[in-house]
């Protein structure tokens, strides 16, 4: 017979046992997913399921398994979605949108740039060859596209004029010449070059971009270090958008790059400090500049592969300009001869208020938001959900080897609150990849922050896969 | 001044007006329980509870952290009847949160206990509990959602035992009271502490009513038939 046996009574505490704070901190996270996070209820291990192609094409929402309270639709799993879709980018607003602007990252011979209608599904090619590793996709303040290649210390900047009427456009697959059609699709030499994936763009055209670099090659190279972009001519908010490529802010404008360490005379600097306050250090030489080399010379402080990189809204109400990004790491399991153990981490730069940071007299200061660890490992792409103001993060995917934990996931972390610390309040799993041989890339909110939308790179159906995930409380 | 048929166009927007303005007076609701019954164990003896409780509503919110259980009970009822509730109760360990046409709570309780071994063999700890999720009256166009949830660890360890019991968007009643047991070798004098964590959330909004595209026409309506009222008192 079952006995009723609640609390006991209070007795001496003296007893030595195995407390975990965390896993406490963990549960009371999970047990609050509906308040803190807008799921019902978080996932556990990262999925270990492969579907088969032929699941995923009659159904490519089998592709992702979502938190309990999310769904899942298709917005285009075409047969001409190129398959590589990377970052993507609503058109012509993500209030009332229409399309996506995806970038395709494969090489010069493939599709560089697609529209996705929104309605339809139907997808078209804006740059149909040229681009080289087409990453990140942004809409600028003055009505343009921007995409940019993730090519080493070849990658460009391009910028697209009205993207939906623009189809078929040719570049050059490196170096700055005309483009097919150069009265809406030109590269951007003042941007300069190297591996381009991270892009932080403020309404008066200042934009911070990192290099996708890690420390190879010879020993005691630096990784990918971040560079900010300020326009000779800024641009108004609120003016009307440009209807000629010669009118953009990005046709000039000066470069520097992000230095910590502001002691002894700024000279504090290189490898040991990398958090904390730095200052901007111009980088000189004629367009294009191979920011890779100048990041080398300049002594840079460099991390382990930024990648993707989101502006905090928020903080842009009040004014002042935080950006947050992802440095991915190197998580081989460590039964690997190159296991590194790295997880990788996600960081916030501030810069002052808006007019500061057109400056090169403001101060940037990095400080790491989230640490990751053997779950949440690699990440990769990140948005700031709108309204919330949590940190969606995709993990970078790892191939179909490892057992779980696995890097095929998706994480919501809050961001940092009033406690003593400056890292994020806590983070869980609300989405899981089913293609082991897959990643998740290019995820973004529209502007209400309740529909994500999210590409299934390299998936096994061979062509291109965008979800679109709502439920978002 | 007026025209008669002005007075009768007027008349008739107000109507239509009126027609397309009414309120349904449905309103969703969503509840939720989650509480302990009974523990029962083997090979274990049971001391020094730790609470933490955290209940919130969008206007009241309490948390605490003891070696008592603190209990919150919050209750908002606007005047057009939208309803807030979250409360955590001492009698049994018990979570509670309620939410009717426009409101949400939610209320957390994670309890702590310490146990050491009395025996050597496989110990075993019997949580007994009750939960109850409820959504009712729902439509679509909505949203409502109430869950229950439990986890009961063994700390420092990756033994977890859950239990989830939820309805979203939907109308659903359940109820029941099962069991949350955990197995685990001990010896002698051994000792540990485990976590129970209980949550009960409970949310409702309504959809936003369309501004239709008569309203216009009913205000000016309105406006119209105001006019005509001031001439008859005026003359």
């Amino acid at each position: 017979m079952k006995k009723l046996m609640l609390a006991a009574a209070i007795t001496a505490a003296a007893s030595a046992h195995a407390i975990d704070f965390g896993q406490k901190v963990e549960q009371l996270t999970k047990a609050q997913s509906y308040s803190l996070f807008g799921i019902i209820k978080p996932l556990g291990e990262s999925s270990s399921v492969q579907t088969s192609a032929a699941d995923a094409e009659a159904d490519p929402t089998k592709l992702l398994t979502v938190a309990t309270g999310l769904t899942v639709k298709v917005v285009s799993a075409a047969a001409n979605l190129a398959p590589n879709v990377d970052q993507m980018v609503m058109w012509p607003n993500d209030v009332n949108p229409t399309h996506i602007i995806a970038c395709n990252e494969q090489g010069s011979g493939q599709v560089g740039v697609q529209r996705i209608n929104l309605s339809t599904g139907a997808v078209e090619n804006i740059i149909s060859s040229g681009l080289s590793s087409c990453d990140p996709a942004r809409l600028t303040p003055w009505g343009t596209v921007i995409v940019g290649e993730e090519a080493g210390t070849n990658g460009r900047i391009v910028e697209i004029l009205d993207p939906l009427a623009t189809t078929n456009v040719s570049v050059p697959s490196s170096g700055y010449g005309a483009s097919s059609d150069p009265a809406h699709v030109v590269a951007r030499p003042a941007l300069g070059q190297f591996s381009f994936e991270g892009l932080g763009i403020l309404p008066n055209g200042v934009v911070y971009m990192t290099d996708e670099n890690r420390p190879g090659g010879t020993i005691g190279n630096p990784g990918g270090a971040m560079v900010k972009f300020i326009p000779s001519t800024l641009w108004v908010p609120g003016s009307a958008p440009i209807t000629d490529l010669a009118d953009s802010p990005w046709v000039d404008g000066s470069l520097y790059g992000m230095r910590v360490g502001r002691n002894s005379g700024n000279k504090d600097v290189g490898q040991g400090n990398e958090f904390g306050r730095g200052s901007w250090v111009a980088i000189t030489g004629t367009a294009p500049i191979n920011l890779r080399a100048a990041a080398a010379d300049l002594k840079l402080t460099a991390y382990y592969r930024p990648e993707d990189m989101s502006v905090d809204l928020k903080q842009l109400a009040l004014g002042k300009v935080r950006v947050c990004g992802t440095n991915t790491g190197q998580d081989v399991p460590d039964y690997e001869s190159n296991g590194d153990n790295h997880w990788g981490e996600i960081y916030c730069v501030t810069d002052g208020t808006v007019a500061e940071a057109a400056t090169a007299a403001s101060i940037p200061e990095y400080q790491p938001l989230i640490i990751g660890n053997i779950d949440m490992a690699m990440p990769d792409n990140i948005d700031i959900q709108p309204g919330r103001g949590n940190f969606i993060i995709q993990e970078d995917g790892e191939g179909p080897t490892y057992a779980s934990p696995r890097n095929n996931d998706v994480w919501a972390c809050l961001d940092d609150g009033a406690d003593a610390d400056e890292l994020s309040d806590g983070c869980v799993k609300v989405m899981t990849l089913n293609d082991l041989t897959a990643e998740s890339t290019g995820g973004f909110f529209d502007a209400s922050g309740t529909r994500y939308f999210i590409s299934i790179q390299h998936n096994i159906t061979g062509h291109g896969v965008v979800l679109e995930v709502d439920g978002w409380h | 001044m007026i025209k008669p048929l002005a007075k009768s166009v007027a008349a008739a927007a107000v109507i239509a007006g009126a027609g397309l303005l009414s309120v349904s007076a449905h309103a969703a609701s969503a509840s939720a329980t989650t509480s302990i019954t009974g523990i029962t164990t083997e090979l274990l003896t049971l001391s020094d509870d730790f609470y933490l409780s955290d209940a919130s509503t969008p206007y009241d919110s309490g948390f605490d952290a003891n070696f008592t259980l603190t209990t919150y009970n919050f209750n908002y009822t606007a005047p057009n009847g939208d309803t807030s509730s979250a409360s955590i109760g001492d009698s049994d360990i018990e979570t509670f949160a309620a939410a009717y046409n426009n409101g949400s709570g939610s209320a957390t309780v994670q309890w702590t206990f310490n146990w050491t071994a009395t025996g050597t063999g496989t110990a075993s700890l019997d949580l007994a509990y009750l939960y109850s999720v409820t959504v009712a009256d729902y439509q679509a166009g909505e949203t409502a959602f109430a869950s229950s949830s439990l986890q009961l660890g063994l700390d420092g360890t990756d033994n977890l035992q859950e239990a989830f019991f939820y309805f979203n968007n939907e109308n659903g009643n359940d109820f029941d009271l099962p069991d949350l047991v955990m197995n685990f070798d001990v010896t002698e004098g051994q000792t540990g502490s485990i976590t129970v964590t209980m949550a009960s959330n409970a949310a409702v909004s309504a959809p936003t009513v369309p501004l239709p595209a008569a309203l216009p026409l009913l205000t000016s309506a309105l406006f119209g038939l105001g006019a005509v009222a001031r001439r008859r008192r005026a003359a």
